[in-house]
C-alpha cells in the first residue's frame, strides 16, 4: 500500500510540484540563508584566518575585536619579543586612509602596513605585479575588488586600476606596484597595503602606529600559555588566533544590527516556507481523505494509513530537501570569490534534513489527526 | 443456539435501532429494523430518500455501529466487534461498490482493483495478477493501465465492480450502482453483478432507487421511516413500485 501511495502522491503533477518546490524552498532558505549568513560571519574574521603564520594577536588590552584599532606603543613590539616562548614578533599597521582619484573624487579606503622584512601579515595571492616592487618608496599593493573601485576615474575611463597607476593616498604620492586577491572583509573598502617602514610616509598625523603584533611562537610552545605569558609580561593583551578569531565573531553577531536583520529576515522566510509546505501536504491529505475513507470501509487499519501518509510526507521531503539543499549548494558556488560569497558546512546539511525532518514529521502527524478521525462511513455519504 | 458459519443466513438483524444528533437535531435513522437474508440471493434495499436504507447497509457492512440491536454477517455478530475487529471483518468478509465508485483517481485500473489484496497483505505481483484477471473477467482487459479519468462511466463502474469482487468477498454491498449509469450500462452492470458475485455461501445486498433493475433481485426489502416494511419477490416489488410511481 505504500507503493500505491506514493503512486497516489507523484501523479498528482500539479500538487506533487507544488509541494516539492515548497519544501525545496524551505530547505533551500535553511541552508542557503544561513550560508550567507556564515559567509558574512566569516568575512568578519578572513583577516585572521588568512595569516596562517600568525599563532598570537597581541593588542591594547582595550581592544575587543579585529576591527577595534587602538595603537599601541612602539616599544610594545620589543616587549614582546622578549618573551619566552616567542618564536618571533611583527608589526602590524591597521587603518583607514583617504584616496583621492584622478577624477578628483575622495574614496575611504582601509590601509595596512606589515613588516618588510618578513613580509609577515602581507597578502599571499598576486594577481598582478609583485611585493618585490613594494622597495619602491612610495609603492603600495592594492585589492582586486578595490582596484576596480578606486580605478573609476583613472584616464577618465573606467578599467580598473594596474602597477604603475599613482593615487594620492592621504595627500602623498602613491604608486600601485601590484594587485592582490585579499580575503574578504565585513567592510568591502578598498584596501591597499604597503610596508611598516613608509607608513608614516602615508599615515604622518598619527603618533601611536602599531595596531597589532603578530607572534609566531617556537616550536613546541603552546600559543594559549605563550599568550597568557605575554599578557603577564607585558600587561597587553594577548590572544591566540583562533580565540581572537572567536573574538571577534561573537562582537559582531551580538552588537551587528544588520546580523540581527540577517536573523529576523530568515527566521521570517523558514517561517513562510515552513507554512507553504504545511499548508500543501495538508491540502494533499484533505483532497485525498475521501480516498482514506474509501480505503478505510474496504478494511484499511490505521497503522496501514498512517504508513502511507508518512511516506508520502517522507519522499515529499527528501525530494524538496535534496533540491533545496543542492539549489544552496549551486549559490554557494557561483558566489565563490565575490563580495557576497556564502559558504556551506556539512553541520549545516545535517540541520536542513534534521529540520525537514521534523517539518514533514509534523505535517504528517496533523494529517494523521484528519485521517484519523475520518469514519469509514462517511464514504456512503458523498 | 447459534447457526454454523456455513448455514448461517448472510444478514440476520434483530430490533437494529440507530440515532444520529442531539436534542432537537436528533434523527432516528433507523427504528428497530428485523431483516434476514439468506445466502446465495440478491437483495435489494428500496424505499424513499431518508428512510434508512444507507444507514442499514452501514451498520450490515461493519462500518457504523448500531445503539441498539444485533446483527449478524454470515453468523458473526458485528454489532459486538471492536473497532479492529471490524475493520479486520470488513477486510477479509465484505466487497463495497459505492455509489460515486470512490477510484483512486491517480491509479490505474489494475492498482485500484488490487487494493482490497494488498490490504489483505497479498504480494504485488500476486494481487496485480488477480486484479489483471478480474479486469479481463469484466472485459476491460484492454483498459488496465487506464486511470479513471480515461474510462467511461460504465467502465469505472466495471472496475469498482472488479474491486468490489477481486478478494471473493462472502457479502457484496451496492451503494446506488447504477444511478450514475444510462439505462443499458445499469442493467448492464446489474446483470454483471448477478453473474459474477452471486456463489453459493456468498449474498448481494443492493441499495437502490432504479425500479428498473429490481426484477433483478431474489428479494426486495421495502424500508419507509427506518424500518423494513415488506420483504417481497421482485414482480410483486415492482408492481408496488410501479403503483407508487
Amino acid at each position: 500500500m505504500v507503493r500505491l501511495a506514493l503512486a497516489m502522491l507523484v501523479r498528482d503533477r500539479s500538487r506533487w510540484y507544488g509541494l516539492v518546490i515548497a519544501l525545496a524552498f524551505t530547505a533551500f532558505i535553511l541552508t542557503q540563508q544561513p550560508g550567507t549568513l556564515l559567509g558574512v560571519i566569516a568575512r568578519t574574521t578572513a583577516m585572521i584566518d588568512a595569516m596562517r603564520d600568525v599563532d598570537v594577536w597581541v593588542m591594547d588590552p582595550h581592544v575587543r575585536y579585529v576591527d577595534d584599532l587602538q595603537p599601541l606603543p612602539d616599544g610594545a613590539l620589543h616587549r614582546v619579543r622578549g618573551v619566552a616562548g616567542v618564536a618571533w614578533a611583527s608589526p602590524y599597521f591597521k587603518g583607514s586612509a583617504r584616496v583621492r582619484l584622478a577624477d578628483g573624487r575622495v574614496e575611504t579606503s582601509e590601509l595596512y602596513a606589515f613588516d618588510g622584512a618578513t613580509l609577515v601579515g602581507a597578502p599571499t595571492a598576486i594577481v598582478t605585479g609583485t611585493r618585490a616592487a613594494l622597495r619602491r618608496p612610495d609603492a603600495v599593493l592594492v585589492d582586486r575588488l578595490g582596484a576596480a573601485r578606486l580605478g573609476a576615474g583613472v584616464d577618465g575611463s573606467a578599467r580598473a586600476l594596474v602597477p604603475g597607476d599613482v593615487v594620492e593616498l592621504n595627500d602623498a604620492r602613491a604608486q600601485i606596484v601590484g594587485v592582490v586577491e585579499a580575503p574578504p572583509a565585513f567592510q568591502s573598502l578598498p584596501r591597499l597595503y604597503t610596508t611598516w617602514d613608509r607608513i608614516r610616509r602615508f599615515v604622518p598625523a598619527e603618533r601611536r602606529m602599531l595596531s597589532f603584533v603578530l607572534v609566531r611562537v617556537a616550536r613546541g610552545q603552546d600559543p594559549a600559555i605563550v599568550a597568557r605569558a605575554i599578557e603577564a609580561r607585558t600587561g597587553l593583551r594577548a590572544r591566540t588566533a583562533a580565540d581572537f578569531a572567536g573574538d571577534t565573531r561573537r562582537y559582531f553577531v551580538r552588537s551587528s544590527g544588520v546580523l540581527l536583520t540577517f536573523y529576523v529576515i530568515t527566521a521570517v522566510a523558514v517561517g513562510i516556507g515552513l507554512f507553504i509546505a504545511a499548508q500543501t501536504f495538508q491540502n494533499f491529505v484533505i483532497e485525498n481523505l475521501r480516498h482514506y475513507g474509501a480505503l478505510a470501509a474496504m478494511g484499511a487499519d490505521q497503522a496501514t494509513m498512517r504508513r502511507m501518509v508518512v511516506a508520502q510526507a517522507v519522499v515529499a521531503g527528501a525530494h524538496g530537501t535534496g533540491l533545496g539543499v543542492g539549489g544552496a549548494a549551486l549559490t554557494t558556488l557561483a558566489s565563490a570569490g565575490t563580495e557576497t560569497a556564502s559558504r556551506i558546512e556539512p553541520w549545516q546539511v545535517g540541520a536542513t534534513t534534521v529540520a525537514m525532518l521534523v517539518v514533514c514529521a509534523s505535517v504528517a502527524a496533523i494529517s494523521l489527526r484528519r485521517v484519523r478521525r475520518l469514519e469509514p462511513a462517511a464514504v456512503f455519504r458523498s | 443456539m447459534q447457526p454454523s458459519m456455513s448455514d448461517a443466513p448472510a444478514v440476520a438483524l434483530h430490533g437494529v435501532t440507530r440515532a444520529f444528533g442531539e436534542g432537537a437535531t436528533r434523527v432516528q435513522a433507523l427504528r428497530g429494523v428485523d431483516l434476514t437474508l439468506p445466502a446465495g440471493e440478491l437483495a435489494m434495499l428500496v424505499g424513499p430518500s431518508g428512510c434508512g436504507k444507507t444507514t442499514l447497509i452501514q451498520v450490515i457492512a461493519a462500518v457504523l455501529d448500531a445503539d441498539a440491536g444485533t446483527c449478524r454477517v454470515f453468523g458473526e455478530d458485528v454489532t459486538a466487534m471492536t473497532r479492529d475487529a471490524r475493520t479486520t471483518f470488513r477486510r477479509h468478509t465484505i466487497g463495497f461498490c459505492f455509489q460515486q465508485f470512490q477510484l483512486v483517481p491517480t491509479l490505474d485500473a489494475r492498482e485500484n482493483t488490487a487494493i482490497p489484496l494488498l490490504l489483505q497483505g497479498v504480494s504485488r505481483r500476486d494481487a496485480f495478477a488477480r486484479a489483471d484477471a478480474e479486469l479481463d473477467a469484466l472485459g476491460l482487459g484492454d483498459r488496465l493501465r487506464n486511470r479513471p479519468g480515461e474510462l467511461s462511466g460504465g467502465q469505472q463502474q466495471r472496475v469498482a465492480i472488479a474491486r468490489a469482487l477481486v478478494h471473493a468477498p462472502r457479502l457484496l454491498v451496492c451503494d446506488e450502482p447504477t444511478s450514475a449509469l444510462d439505462h443499458a450500462t445499469g442493467i448492464a452492470t446489474i446483470e454483471l453483478l448477478r453473474a459474477r458475485a452471486l456463489h453459493p455461501g456468498r449474498a448481494v445486498l443492493v441499495v437502490t432507487h432504479d425500479a428498473r433493475i429490481l426484477s433483478y433481485a431474489d428479494r426486495v426489502c421495502a424500508m419507509d421511516d427506518g424500518r423494513v416494511v415488506s420483504v417481497a419477490t421482485p414482480s410483486v416489488a415492482t408492481a408496488a413500485v410501479t403503483l407508487t410511481s
